[in-house]
């Protein structure tokens, strides 16, 4: 049974329990009429307080973990976390109120931090807004609209993607194309708006391509993400794994049919330097998998299969429902650590929140539940693989990842029931960037159609002032046409799996296209598929 | 039709909820997008055809049960807030649980008396004025309004021993007795009624803010 205290999570089987309270008691804080936010009262009647608070809500932060308590911010960034109010007439204050400090009142809503996606193509302007709706507030990008680029390039591109952007309430970091056996073309892209590198093979995945990319993530400190050679046409998978020669790499879509060595890219993950991502489509692992995959495939990657020689053989070998039933289970695991979307290039961005959970409840279906408070472990071990780890990953994590002291204030708060599908508000440097919102001409917020839409931070120059531009040390102090804060990627370099946050199991994974079987340290992995997805049926409209 | 933003917004409404009653009509059990629209757009149409507010709020629990939608729905659709234009205008609705059968919360219940927290010590207090003095629950006691009549030196530093935002209604002529705290913290009181300004346990502080009383004309001082 559930802890009686614990909280259930939309729809779903999972339970969260606060580990710590700071928010219950006789000093609590309540915004409204007659109760305790008032000047001199729960708010000190002189200045000493943080600039913005978010109050009284259940935190679900894969730092943090799961505690009730109150958030304080200034100039954008988090500086306290814990009790809040008036230290004047109240004890144990950790977020000092005062009456100018704004209060977003968070009490019976679940707070997360802001979901990274570290996997984004941005074939259209219109990927933003699914992602800030899904409670997305960092992207790792590529591509600048409908071109075929895999990378940002050139500097032309970038200079206009940068000019975008400030449009656009979300941190951002471009990918450049570095599916190029000369440093010259990548170090310029890199040292004019870039914030790391991509690998693509539709573009080559070769081994020259690959030392000469880790050459430059080694000398800039920055994060290389990788598609393999699905082809092993110059490589195979040992070979790849040889041309890393030891240098951290982050390995996309590792299950495989978003690209990469087929049949066994998975065996890359377990793996000490490699760094691995899932896309949402495979994730959890469901029954119409395999087949949609056949037809995504062929159309975002220009295959004619039946009319062209090979086409359909490749696709074949890139489409196998055995190891996609084999990466839900090394998610559970904590093997693979991340989950992305590869948005409109065979991914959809915004169910990248919801498919963490998902899969987290699916396997709480199969695998049973985990021991400790309620499912606080696994629900922070999927939270941890769209928040922090890709933070981590590509050098982002001094700003962003997780609501620890430093950090930039972008949260996402939730209403327990609507968990992971419909957000109540969407904070960006603790400023309101998109949210449920109601028809304007309603006498309250809430008077349907309540839809999930842009609010003040995403208006006029705002989402400049509360988005971060992030950008390799060669590029920090380049000429761009944005007014963002600029924030220095580093500290990718030496990273392994065991920092990756609550995902750190390596082990030997095993590929057996005979047997259509993956294992892990010889234990066979296999998930059933999903049988009652949580946070879809039950909530959308289609 | 020069259609203003709201009426755009009613057709959105409009569309989701005629999603939500083609699929009722081939028998499936609706998801909360689907339950909110329906629920909205009949409420809406009720106040179309005349029905009064009373009626059309009604008609907002009686539109769907546990049993015409998923599983989960009742628990996920707790508070629909929309408006329906009467003859009167605009009017706002809130639905409370709508599809469990729960309703706008009661007035006519009686009060709920206060749950006073342990440590307190009373206090009785008189109501010299003809209109009701309401209390909260961290507002300092000392610097009630100067009509209610009680020992003022007796509730220095003291709040009401209630749960926060807990209010205490003091009727006009009637004495209550109350529960009361000692402040935490600092114990630093601004603002308020304006007759302590700094630290309550300062020296004199007490004296001093006694005798601004007194001048003030505050009952029990």
């Amino acid at each position: 049974m559930p802890d009686p205290a614990a909280v259930r999570l939309g729809d779903s089987d999972l339970w969260v329990a606060a580990e710590s309270d700071d928010v219950s008691g006789p000093d609590e804080i309540i915004a409204g009429w007659g109760n305790t936010m008032r000047d001199g009262l729960g708010v000190r009647a002189e200045r000493g307080g943080v600039e913005v608070a978010v109050v009284g809500g259940l935190v679900l932060d894969p730092v943090l973990g799961v505690r009730a308590t109150s958030i304080g911010i200034s100039d954008g960034r988090i500086v306290s976390v814990g009790r809040a109010g008036s230290p004047d007439t109240m004890d144990g204050i950790g977020v000092v109120l005062d009456t100018g400090t704004a209060v977003f009142d968070a009490r019976g809503l679940v707070v997360t931090p802001g979901g990274i996606d570290c996997h984004v193509h941005l074939l259209s302007p219109q990927v933003c807004d699914a992602a800030l709706a899904a409670g997305l507030t960092t992207l790792v990008t590529q591509d600048f609209g409908p071109v075929w680029n895999l990378g940002t390039n050139p500097p032309e591109a970038e200079a206009m993607m940068w000019a975008a952007f400030d449009a656009i309430p979300v941190n951002v970091a471009m990918l450049v194309r570095a599916s190029s056996a000369r440093p010259g073309p990548v170090e310029h892209a890199l040292a004019r708006g870039g914030a790391g590198l991509k690998i693509h093979e539709d573009v080559g995945a070769g081994p020259e391509q690959i030392r000469c990319a880790l050459d430059i993530a080694d000398r800039h400190d920055v994060q290389l993400a990788i598609h393999t050679d699905g082809l092993n046409e110059a490589l195979s998978l040992e070979d790849t794994y040889a041309a890393f020669a030891g240098r951290t790499v982050h390995a996309y879509h590792i299950e495989g049919v978003g690209g990469g060595h087929a049949p066994n890219l998975l065996e890359l993950a377990g793996r000490d330097r490699v760094l691995t991502s899932s896309t949402t489509p495979t994730v959890p692992f469901g029954a119409g998998a395999e087949a949609e995959h056949l037809a995504m495939v062929a159309a975002v990657h220009v295959l004619e299969p039946g009319t062209r020689a090979g086409d359909a053989e490749i696709l074949r070998q890139r489409v196998r429902e055995w190891t996609m039933a084999a990466e839900s289970v090394l998610h559970d695991l904590g093997v693979i650590h991340m989950l992305s979307s590869d948005s409109q290039g065979m991914g959809r961005i915004g169910e990248v929140v919801r498919r963490a959970f998902q899969c987290a409840d699916a396997m709480k279906a199969q695998a049973g539940a985990e021991p400790g408070t309620a499912d606080n472990e696994r629900v922070l071990r999927y939270l941890a693989k769209i928040t922090i780890n890709p933070a981590i990953t590509h050098g982002l994590a001094a700003d962003v990842g997780s609501l620890d002291v430093g950090k930039l204030a972008d949260l996402v708060l939730w209403a327990p029931e609507l968990f992971a599908v419909r957000p109540e508000l969407i904070l960006k440097a603790g400023m309101p960037a998109w949210g449920s919102s109601g028809d304007g001409d309603g006498s309250t917020m809430l008077v349907e159609p309540v839809t999930v839409r842009p609010q003040f931070a995403a208006a006029g120059s705002a989402p400049a002032q509360t988005s971060l531009a992030f950008l390799a040390g060669a590029s920090l102090g380049a000429e761009l046409p944005t007014r963002r804060r600029r924030a220095r990627v580093q500290g990718c370099r030496d990273l392994t799996a065991a920092d990756m946050v609550r995902n750190t199991r390596t082990g030997t994974v095993t590929v057996d296209a005979a047997a259509r079987e993956v294992r892990l340290d010889g234990e066979r992995m296999r998930a059933r598929p999903v049988e009652r997805l949580a946070f879809s049926g039950s909530y959308l409209l289609g | 039709m020069r259609l203003l933003p709201r009426e755009q917004n009613r057709l959105q409404v409009f569309a989701a909820a005629e999603l939500a009653r083609r699929r009722r009509a081939r028998g499936l059990l609706l998801s909360q997008a689907e339950a909110v629209a329906l629920i909205s757009d009949e409420v809406m149409e009720a106040a179309r055809n005349g029905l009064d507010y009373a009626a059309v709020e009604q008609r907002g629990y009686e539109i769907l049960y546990p049993a015409d939608v998923l599983e989960d729905v009742p628990r996920l659709v707790t508070r629909i807030e929309l408006e329906a234009l009467f003859a009167d205008g605009h009017r706002l609705i809130v639905l409370h649980d709508p599809i469990t059968g729960g309703g706008p919360p009661s007035l006519d219940a009686g009060n709920v008396e206060p749950q006073w927290l342990e440590g307190g010590r009373p206090l009785q207090l008189a109501n010299t004025s003809d209109v009701p003095i309401t209390l909260t629950s961290h507002f300092h006691v000392f610097e009630a309004n100067r009509r209610l009549r009680f020992d003022r030196r007796a509730a220095w530093g003291m709040r009401l021993a209630v749960a926060a935002g807990v209010k205490v209604v003091i009727e006009p002529v009637q004495t209550r007795e109350v529960w009361v705290l000692p402040f935490g913290g600092a114990r630093i009181v601004r603002g308020h009624a304006g007759l302590v300004d700094g630290p309550l346990d300062a020296p004199g502080a007490l004296e001093a803010a006694l005798a601004l009383a007194r001048e003030r004309g505050y009952e029990g001082a």
